[in-house]
């Protein structure tokens, strides 16, 4: 009698266990589902080309310096500089190409994004380079602020005699 | 007589295990009833907090989708005024047309255009200015100071014209200082608010 009262209340347990477990695995099943897609929604590749940006360096390299490599008025803007820049050629006025171009670009970078602890902007990073098959070579690089963040980013490409002149611009924020 | 007397003694004894052994029953049947009414709470109790539950987790996710479906919205309709911003830099009373340039401005033509009342209600828009970012002057653009001057406003209601849209550009304009002259370009921004954008 005493068996069979005892192995009814173990029966009993042992029913009330599976059914503590059932909900502890529907919950955590519940919690799975929704954290899985919050994580997705988190790690979603944010598409960090900015029109704005590209627009940025397409106006950037429309810009006319007042280095002439040949003759004035034939003034070389921006997009040539970088060129003439990796050319190592010099300007009429003196000044190598090179030094035209880094004064320039950080001054125009400077004018355009307002760079500080308590701006929207913390930082941004100009490269410019010339590539060759898989051969890349630095022209010139402008670094400001922190740029450890989030960016949005964009790239101008021009032709060279048997490469490609690219010039990066990320502004992180 | 004594017979009788036993047999009458049996009966009632029989009569009072009946009793107590019905009352048995009736309690052991109540216990269980008690039981199954717990049991069913116990469900009941169970099932209300599954379903309160479910409901939070269905009302933050939501509170969420909701939350990232306006913030796409607002980026879609800030994407959007950009987009128009830009293609009005391209349109015809702006577009710079001596080289092959998507992104430049006739700074020269603007100005005139600036001066003209018949174009401000023609893009439907509270304020159409341009601005020189590089190289840095200052001064609101007329006859008399052009082109040393910061900028050139074009519309300009003079209300309150809500959230400004800007996008970067090329000014060019003839600059007719050394020798015979020549198309410069420099870098300016376009900015514009209104129903239009």
């Amino acid at each position: 009698m005493l068996i069979v009262h005892k192995k009814k209340i173990g029966k009993k347990a042992q029913e009330e266990m599976v059914g503590f477990v059932l909900i502890v695995i529907i919950v955590a099943i519940v919690f799975l589902v929704f954290f899985g897609i919050f994580i997705r929604e988190g790690n979603e590749t944010k598409d960090n080309d900015s029109r704005e940006i590209v627009q940025f360096l397409e106006s950037f390299e429309r810009y006319d310096t007042e280095c002439a490599i040949g003759f004035e008025p034939d003034f070389s803007n921006m997009g040539e500089l970088i060129q003439e820049c990796f050319e190592g050629k010099i300007c009429l006025n003196g000044k190598t190409s090179c030094e035209v171009l880094e004064i320039n670009s950080k001054e125009i970078l400077e004018k355009s994004f307002s760079i500080g602890e308590l701006n929207y902007y913390k930082g941004y990073e100009f490269v410019s380079f010339y590539e060759e098959g898989n051969q890349t070579e630095e022209i010139i690089k402008i670094i400001k602020g922190n740029c450890n963040s989030s960016f949005i980013g964009g790239e101008t490409f021009s032709s060279g005699d048997n490469g490609v002149f690219v010039s990066n611009l990320k502004i992180c924020f | 007589m004594q017979i009788v007397l036993n047999e009458m003694i049996y009966k009632k004894a029989q009569i009072k295990i009946q009793q107590t052994g019905s009352l048995l029953i009736y309690q052991l049947s109540e216990i269980k009833n008690r039981r199954g009414q717990l049991k069913i709470q116990q469900m009941a109790f169970v099932l209300v907090a599954l379903m309160i539950f479910f409901g939070l987790v269905s009302l933050i996710y939501f509170r969420l989708r909701v939350s990232n479906i306006e913030d796409s919205a607002v980026n879609l309709k800030d994407e959007e005024a950009k987009e128009l911003v830009r293609k009005l830099s391209g349109s015809a009373e702006f577009a710079f047309t001596s080289e092959d340039c998507s992104n430049c401005i006739d700074f020269d033509k603007v100005l005139i255009l600036s001066e003209r009342k018949s174009y401000e209600g023609f893009w439907n828009l509270k304020h159409l200015e341009i601005q020189k970012v590089y190289p840095e002057s200052e001064g609101i653009c007329n006859r008399q100071n052009y082109p040393k001057c910061d900028t050139l406003k074009i519309i300009d209601s003079g209300e309150n014209t809500g959230a400004i849209t800007s996008s970067f550009v090329s000014l060019c304009r003839w600059e007719s200082g050394k020798g015979e002259g020549y198309y410069k370009c420099e870098i300016g921004r376009i900015l514009a608010s209104g129903e239009g954008i």
